[in-house]
């Protein structure tokens, strides 16, 4: 029978690691996403989701069930994410191994040679992760928190203690920001309700096909 | 309603997430049935949201656990239900640690000195090319030559790279097994073996976590000490390149005044023929 974190928190604060080590393997992916995603890095995203564990669990004594177990932990990885942006003290970067550069994929990429080619070739994944690099740390929270982690608005305001509105301007302004940054590599990504995919624009023409 | 959306963006991301109520989603659907910009932006945004389903994080082995480290008074039979205290304890992951790369370039270096031990060879490389003979062959001794062979495997360098690693090896021994291995007193044989594993494990995890460290430490340190090398060979460059600057003047200085003197002597000694050819 699969325990609720509740019984695994009550169970936990009362000193049993076993109950903790359940808890763990639930949110190790989660909190280790999210981390990786804000901060870029994926050692450091790594040291930042045991950080927060080891955190939890040195302080579950004192968790009483304000909240839900995953935003406490949301909580405290977001705490130690922005701890180790500032201990940088520079626009967290994410990992591209290729330093792929949009504007410069955009500008190579020839006649000859189609968006999808180009998508296939460079991946998709990494064009995306350098999009949110162009994100203000506010910005890219908002997304993660929203898109990856699937917290409602009210969650995620609460968590970050600010106004439901500013959760909203803030995922609007930073869904823009990304907009802009994939369609100057290519991808468009304007998608009709019930489309699934992406639509990559024609690769660049002549002034008159157009 | 219809300026509202077009200016504030709230009601059109709750309707993009799904959050707002049915009187919402049913004005944001006139809206966007009528405005066309809005309708735009409202497909744009759900193109973003797709792209984003492409950004996957890397995979990462995680499993970390929470590990009690071996406490004696916890492992002791009467250490009853479950304490307030938590002791030290280790957060560890389950995944094989890799080899730190000192240990594996000693594993190559071991294999090849057992295999060279056992085969006893003797590589010699000379004019007349290589030779590769085994120990069991009598190397032939020139007279009034010295015996090589066995000078020459008593300073093998594989014996200075195995010495260094038994005492890298010797001297991080005791600090892995610096925690204390308790064996209490079994109050029944069952009981004590699951202790006995726990206590193992522990001590197993903690070495693993030491020679993780390690290894991060070492590629830090390797990092470290490149960057450092890197910036004192720029450094070192530079001050020659001044250097030489500075001594291509000099010697551009001297011609120079080398030259006005022999500029000067000519003009005298022309001006000397003259006065001659005047006479």
């Amino acid at each position: 029978m699969t325990c609720t974190d509740e019984e695994l928190v009550a169970r936990s604060a009362r000193g049993d690691a076993d109950s903790f080590n359940q808890l763990i393997t639930r949110w190790e992916r989660p909190i280790y996403a999210l981390a990786y995603r804000v901060i870029g890095h994926e050692e450091d995203a790594r040291d930042v989701c045991q950080e927060t564990f080891l955190r939890a669990f040195r302080g579950i004594a004192a968790f009483k069930g304000q909240a839900k177990f995953s935003s406490w932990l949301y909580r405290i990885a977001l705490n130690l994410c922005r701890d180790w942006i500032r201990r940088q003290r520079r626009t967290p970067v994410v990992q591209s191994p290729e330093g792929v550069d949009l504007t410069e994929l955009a500008s190579e990429r020839g006649p000859a040679e189609s968006v999808e080619d180009l998508v296939s070739r460079q991946d998709m994944s990494r064009l995306v992760a350098r999009a949110m690099r162009s994100l203000s740390e506010e910005q890219r929270t908002a997304v993660v928190l929203k898109e990856y982690q699937g917290l409602t608005f009210q969650e995620i305001a609460d968590l970050l203690g600010c106004p439901l509105s500013t959760v909203k301007t803030r995922l609007y302004q930073g869904l823009t920001l990304l907009r802009r940054q994939l369609e100057a590599a290519g991808i468009h990504s304007g998608v009709r309700a019930g489309d699934g995919g992406l639509t990559p624009v024609a690769a660049p023409r002549p002034s008159s096909d157009i | 309603m219809k300026q509202r959306i077009c200016d504030d963006k709230s009601l059109l991301m709750a309707y993009l997430y799904g959050e707002c109520d049915d009187a919402e989603c049913r004005s944001v659907e006139e809206h966007v049935a009528a405005c066309a910009d809005c309708a735009a932006e409202l497909d744009e945004l759900r193109g973003v949201r797709v792209a984003l389903r492409e950004w996957a994080p890397p995979e990462q082995a995680l499993g970390f656990r929470i590990v009690r480290e071996a406490d004696p008074a916890a492992l002791a039979p009467s250490a009853g239900p479950p304490r307030d205290r938590r002791t030290a304890h280790w957060f560890l992951p389950r995944v094989p640690v890799r080899l730190p790369a000192w240990a594996q370039a000693a594993a190559a270096v071991l294999v090849l000195a057992a295999g060279a031990g056992i085969a006893n060879l003797n590589v010699h490389i000379g004019n007349d090319g290589v030779t590769v003979r085994t120990g069991w062959q009598q190397a032939p001794v020139a007279q009034g030559q010295p015996p090589q062979v066995p000078a020459q495997a008593g300073a093998a360098p594989w014996r200075a790279d195995l010495a260094a690693l038994e005492r890298r090896l010797r001297q991080d021994m005791p600090a892995a097994t610096a925690t204390p291995v308790t064996s209490p007193v079994p109050a029944n044989a069952a009981t004590d073996r699951a202790r006995a594993t726990s206590e193992s494990t522990a001590t197993m995890m903690r070495v693993q976590t030491l020679l993780d460290d390690r290894d991060r430490r070492l590629q830090r340190q390797f990092d470290r000490q490149l960057a450092e090398g890197m910036l004192r060979l720029a450094r070192d460059v530079d001050s020659q390149r001044v250097a030489d600057q500075r001594r291509f003047l000099q010697g551009l200085s001297q011609i120079d005044v080398r030259t006005t003197q022999l500029s000067q002597m000519q003009n005298y000694m022309l001006r000397a023929a003259n006065v001659q050819e005047i006479k």
